[in-house]
């Protein structure tokens, strides 16, 4: 599955009414390749959310342009290209349990796919083989989604997205607001679909621990730039990107450093996990 | 809806911006009179002077203003066309079954026209350039004296003030929403009226619930600090009367009185 997202010279803002808000993405060159597994971080307000939006046609570059596939989303791309890109580019929002409408679970899941013009039967096949991929069971179709705890409501609305069989997977702080074990579900699942599937994954995080679990790659933002982009152990490597970016260190690196202070020597590995670093330390005979 | 203007409040300080919210109450309110009772072309066009002279001193381009009203003009020239094709006159050039079109008839037309737009960009001057929050406090200082005969004004504006503060937050979610559903293949604005509106169907209920609920959190917060109804209350902000005011009221009495003077004669 070649699905690779292209971003050429892209700027971007908001309209409120008819006034334009000040410019919140500059001049934003990106190549995101196949199967990929991206994190996107940097400070509040630093335009991780609008860039996932342009992803998806929600909000079209001002100038420049974003390449899905063989679209191109530009000021002057139509409505129903948007809508191809739409079915290709899944998005989860923030807190997209908020976004529930439906009677049933099996109504608000079938909603994509029905609108995407498959059949009623189809649509509930969808919607089955979705809740299965998260981790749901069949008797919940019936449920109400105002009934259901805030977890499963988040996965709910997941399988929404995912009932619309998307090449490209974004999603805006998935794991915020869930107990540790609902995250923990939540990558697995992405690392799932992401492996299984091809599915490439992109996710805005807060959370460096997230991250560095997960992630291949990160984009890093500020300011409605980019500052970075690269492999994640480039990123955690390289001090002075960190203190200038004043990113927060994962536990475990936090942890060496502190260690390696104490013991006034360097471990041999940058370690991003607590599993690696666990190993390091066993190699290394500390414990 | 996001392109609608009229509601919205931009920052900003200009002559306008710094108004007494009463002042500029008052005036709106007596210009609209003005407008309604203008009668002939000449009072139209000063009323129209004076709109664009508030516009410009509003500091938003006016460009932005008939954006903003683009929305409601089709709205608009409905209600004109209807007027000017059932009015008749002295002169009728077209009479055909119902329909009669007459020079009184293109006439009230134009000014129907004309009332509604200079209305519509009057009201969007003021709430441009008024502070929701001072509005509620113009409205209710203007509502006072109703007090008397047992109308409950705190009330009201505490109501006023709520359904100001909670606008913008409607609008967002409601964006939100509709962003939500884009995602997942609802077209809005396409296709016939009857499709546009069943689009807008799974929109209703999710700002239904979310509504419902903030007021809830809300009422509960309320209580908690200790809100309660049939108490006095004090206010935290108080309203300046300034020269400026004045001359505001002075100027839009001038111009009304100017304006029936010209009115009589004519
Ligand atoms: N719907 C909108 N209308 C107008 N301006 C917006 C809108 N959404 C975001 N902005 C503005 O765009 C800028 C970037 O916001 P964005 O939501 O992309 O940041 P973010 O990096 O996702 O922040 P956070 O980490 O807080 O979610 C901000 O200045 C914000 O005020
Ligand atoms: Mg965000």
């Amino acid at each position: 599955m070649a699905m690779e997202i292209q971003f050429t010279n892209v700027t971007a803002d908001y309209k409120i009414g008819p006034l334009r808000t000040a410019q919140v993405l500059y001049e934003i060159n990106l190549h995101i390749p196949s199967s990929s597994f991206t994190a996107i971080v940097g400070p509040t307000g630093a335009g991780k959310s609008s860039l996932l939006k342009t992803m998806n046609g929600l909000l079209l570059p001002k100038e420049g342009s974003v390449q899905v596939d063989r679209f191109l989303l530009d000021q002057h791309t139509e409505k129903n290209v948007l809508k191809l890109v739409r079915k290709k580019v899944g998005l989860v929002l923030q807190f997209p349990e908020s976004q529930l409408f439906a009677e049933t679970v099996e109504k608000d899941i079938c909603f994509g796919p029905l609108n995407f013009g498959a059949t009623p039967q189809e649509a509930k096949k969808l919607a089955i083989e979705a809740l299965h991929h998260v981790g749901l069971q069949e008797d919940i179709l019936t449920k109400s989604p105002f009934s259901l705890s805030g977890g499963q409501k988040r996965r709910v609305a997941i399988a929404g997205i995912l009932a619309l069989k998307p090449e490209v997977l974004v999603l805006d702080e998935p794991g915020v607001g869930l107990d540790p074990e609902g995250k923990e579900e939540i990558f697995q699942l992405l690392t799932k679909l992401n492996r299984e599937l091809g599915i490439s994954i992109l996710f805005v995080s807060h959370d460096m621990n997230e991250v560095a679990r997960f992630a291949e790659d990160v984009i890093v933002m500020n300011k409605g730039k980019v500052t970075f982009y690269g492999k994640k152990r480039e990123l955690f490597t390289n001090e002075e990107l960190l203190t200038n970016m004043r990113l927060e260190l994962p536990d475990a690196l936090r942890f060496q450093r502190q260690f390696e202070n104490k013991i006034g020597k360097k471990l041999g590995k940058i370690c991003l996990t607590e599993e690696e670093l666990a190993d390091v330390l066993m190699e290394e005979g500390y414990v | 809806m996001n392109k609608l203007l009229l509601g919205r409040y931009v920052p900003g300080t200009s002559f306008l911006h710094r108004l007494d919210p009463r002042a500029k109450l008052v005036s709106a309110i007596l210009f609209i009179v003005l407008i309604f009772t203008a009668e002939n072309w000449l009072s139209f066009f000063i009323l129209w002077g004076i709109t664009f002279g508030v516009m410009h001193l509003s500091g938003v381009p006016s460009s932005i203003y008939f954006r903003g009203i683009k929305p409601l003009l089709w709205l608009i020239i409905f209600t004109a066309t209807l007027q000017m094709l059932f009015t008749t006159g002295h002169r009728n050039f077209i009479e055909w079954g119902l329909i009669t079109i007459s020079d009184y008839g293109i006439q009230t037309g134009i000014f129907i026209f004309f009332r509604f737009t200079l209305i519509t960009l009057l009201s969007t001057v003021v709430t441009l350039t008024t502070r929701p929050i001072d509005f509620t406090d113009g409205f209710t200082f203007l509502l006072k004296p109703l007090q008397y005969v047992k109308v409950p004004v705190n009330e009201l504006s505490m109501m006023l003030t709520i359904a100001f503060r909670f606008i913008p937050n409607l609008l967002d979610e409601t964006q939100k929403i509709m962003d939500a559903q884009r995602i997942r293949g609802n077209e809005f604005g396409v296709g016939s009226i009857f499709q546009q509106m069943k689009a807008l169907v799974p929109v209703f209920l999710p700002i239904f619930v979310n509504t419902l609920n903030r007021a809830e959190e809300l009422a509960n917060t309320m209580d908690v600090r200790g809100y309660r109804a049939d108490q006095k209350r004090s206010s935290f902000r108080k309203l300046h009367w300034q020269k400026i005011d004045t001359l505001c009221l002075t100027v839009t009495i001038a111009i009304m009185a100017l304006l029936q003077l010209l009115n009589s004669t004519m």
